[in-house]
């Protein structure tokens, strides 16, 4: 596992050289701080722009202050998604189209440090993104409305913690697999396409990994805790480890694939 | 215009520092980047006239890694 400190270092040089450790994460924070304004400013922006007729009165009703982190939750469900996507689904398969590969699988290399230090710095990345984000939101919240009380929202930013982590385990895995158009397209299919269709048909079905976004919510909300929670978060993270082992076989079979330049 | 002393300027304030920390690294960067995907001068217009995501396009399809 010594190679895993250096491949380590490896990644973590290219996410500072390429930027994506300072625009992620800066990402994630504006939304943390704009759905709060957002919601806070709404009477007066449907006011000042909405065209409405002279005199009209619109009810607002109270919002609930978890109500306005959950609306954060939701643009990083998909803008979230989208950038996390674009920015790690090729982190495998592009270093085997442009060449970079032949240099690393030319040495007899651990693929589990290769493949454990992709996915060690796409997480750091992510959590440095997700976690300020989150608690930016909460803090908003609470200065424009009222608090969300601090242990319903760390456990909820616990249980949400674990669906990311799910999350990039499957964009690094199939960019192991497939090339990076394919796993651009299936990334995005696992995470944005799949809980559309899950909203739809999978209300009989309660534990699977897409339900952990809304069961940390709920937590929030109402601070009750079901088996189903634990089930799902254990289960979550059997599926995470497999693909975890998945992807390392992935890269190491498909070293063949890579483009000699 | 007569309104604007009466935005809170502390409270949006976070939120206009990191626009513009994007966009100056967007812009950084670009003018340091050998080849973009299209024009680069295109790119210097999305990254300075769309508000989050011209920046946001240019880091995840703009950039050509090498």
């Amino acid at each position: 596992m010594r190679s895993y400190g250096t491949f380590l270092w490896k990644e973590w040089t290219e996410v500072t050289r390429n930027f994506k450790l300072l625009w992620i994460p800066l990402v994630f924070l504006l939304f943390g701080f704009s759905e709060p304004l957002t919601s806070y400013y709404l009477p007066d922006i449907l006011e000042k722009f909405g065209n409405l007729p002279e005199g009209t009165v619109i009810p607002i009703p109270h919002i609930d202050p978890a109500e306005v982190i959950a609306a954060t939750v939701s643009q990083y469900e998909f803008i979230g998604m989208i950038v996390l996507v674009a920015a790690f689904s090729g982190t495998i398969s592009k270093e085997r189209q442009n060449g970079t590969a032949t240099l690393i699988y030319a040495r007899p290399i651990s693929f589990t440090s290769y493949y454990l230090a992709k996915w060690t710095v796409g997480v750091i990345v992510t959590f440095l993104g997700v976690v300020p984000g989150l608690f930016i939101s909460w803090w908003y919240t609470g200065m424009l409305f009222e608090y969300v009380e601090i242990e319903k929202f760390f456990s909820f930013v616990g249980i949400y913690l674990v669906w990311w982590l799910f999350v990039l385990t499957v964009i690094v895995t199939l960019s192991a697999w497939f090339r990076s158009a394919l796993a651009t397209v299936l990334s995005f299919a696992v995470v944005i396409l799949i809980p559309i269709i899950l909203s739809f048909v999978g209300n009989y079905w309660p534990m699977h990994p897409w339900k952990l976004t809304s069961y940390a919510i709920a937590w929030m909300r109402d601070g009750v805790d079901s088996n189903d929670i634990w089930i799902t978060i254990g289960l979550t993270v059997m599926i995470s480890l497999f693909l975890l082992w998945l992807g390392i076989i992935g890269a190491k079979v498909n070293t063949k694939k890579a483009k000699i330049s | 215009m007569e309104t604007l002393p009466a935005i809170p300027w502390m409270i949006i304030a976070p939120l206009l520092i990191i626009q513009f920390i994007l966009v100056v690294v967007a812009l950084i960067d670009l003018s340091k980047i050998d080849r973009t995907n299209g024009p680069k001068l295109l790119w210097v217009f999305l990254i300075i006239f769309i508000n989050i995501i011209g920046p946001i396009l240019y880091f995840t399809v703009g950039r050509k890694q090498a």
